[in-house]
């Protein structure tokens, strides 16, 4: 019944599509502090070049039989902490999507893929 | 490791190009000096006892060989490229692209770097740094190289909280291209 991206509430049933889930996930990581952006993989680099914004870039959301996990590829801003500002996206994301959603998220896993220096440069130079 | 690996795949190449010229000349071995090789061949190679355990002992090594190549690409490819905590929520990876472009940001703010290029691996809960630079003409080295030392040990350590065991420095080169003296 539970398929992916279908959710049961108490009496019926609601659907919520990963794909929805991944925007609010996206959107909820990039208002943390100390995150510079969203690291789209080849294939969201890919539509991003033919004209598609895309909020979800960088989430990948999984939902089997009514488990969850958010998947958030980042690019940390220079001389943040790293942990600390991983579970603060983690938090958010989470709460955000619980919500909004109404949806228990099982786990949100970030994978930090870059550091961005561009603002530290203005700074000192 | 590294001579060892070119020799065994110059050895490879070579192999296989000499089977693929066979192959190539197969279709027209029927006349001219193709036939009177295989001729030779057969009388003295295929009717004899050792020839096949010589033939054995070749395809065994080439076997070997083919299978090694094929697991040293997998071990390479396998190289931590990030490294993982774990907390209630789930997973953080840190990616050693990131570990690298934090170093290669410290190495490119500095006037004397021409150019810098980044290797990161993880060990257990360290982090080794290797950072190749080319420098201008006019650069103290040794300053550079303990400053840089310094300031990529510190980010990390800061940033990612994990123990930073050594940050080595390789001057690949230095450039006669004139640095901007205003």
């Amino acid at each position: 019944m539970a398929d992916k991206g279908s959710y049961i509430t108490e009496n019926d049933e609601m659907l919520v599509t990963d794909e929805a889930l991944a925007v609010i996930a996206g959107m909820a990581a990039m208002e943390v502090d100390g995150v510079a952006g969203m690291s789209s993989g080849f294939t969201g680099g890919l539509a991003e070049v033919l004209g598609r914004t895309n909020l979800a870039k960088g989430v990948k959301v999984i939902s089997r039989s009514g488990v969850t996990s958010v998947d958030i590829y980042v690019v940390v801003r220079y001389g943040v902490r790293i942990p600390e500002v991983a579970f603060e996206i983690q938090e958010h994301v989470r709460s955000n999507i619980e919500n909004q959603a109404g949806i228990v998220v099982d786990s949100v896993n970030i994978h930090v893929q870059g550091v961005d220096f561009s603002e530290v440069k203005e700074e000192e130079t | 490791m590294n001579f060892f690996f070119r020799i065994l795949t110059a050895v490879y190449a070579l192999v296989s190009a000499v089977l693929s010229a066979l192959l190539m000349i197969s279709p027209f071995a029927e006349k001219g000096i193709m036939k009177s090789f295989l001729d030779w061949a057969d009388v003295t190679l295929y009717r004899s006892d050792k020839y096949n355990v010589v033939l054995f002992l070749a395809g065994l090594l080439l076997l070997l060989l083919n299978l090694f190549i094929l697991f040293s690409g997998l071990r390479f490819k396998g190289v931590n490229k990030y490294i993982c905590f774990k907390n209630d929520s789930g997973q953080v990876r840190v990616s050693a692209s990131s570990v690298e472009s934090i170093a290669l940001g410290l190495a490119r703010k500095s006037r004397n770097v021409r150019e810098a290029k980044s290797k990161v691996r993880f060990k257990n809960e360290s982090v080794e740094i290797l950072l190749k630079l080319s420098v201008y003409p006019d650069t103290h080295v040794p300053n550079l190289s303990r400053l840089l030392q310094n300031q990529i040990k510190d980010a990390v350590e800061s940033m990612t909280e994990l123990t930073v065991s050594k940050v080595d420095i390789n001057i690949d080169g230095v450039h006669a291209a004139p640095a901007d003296k205003e």
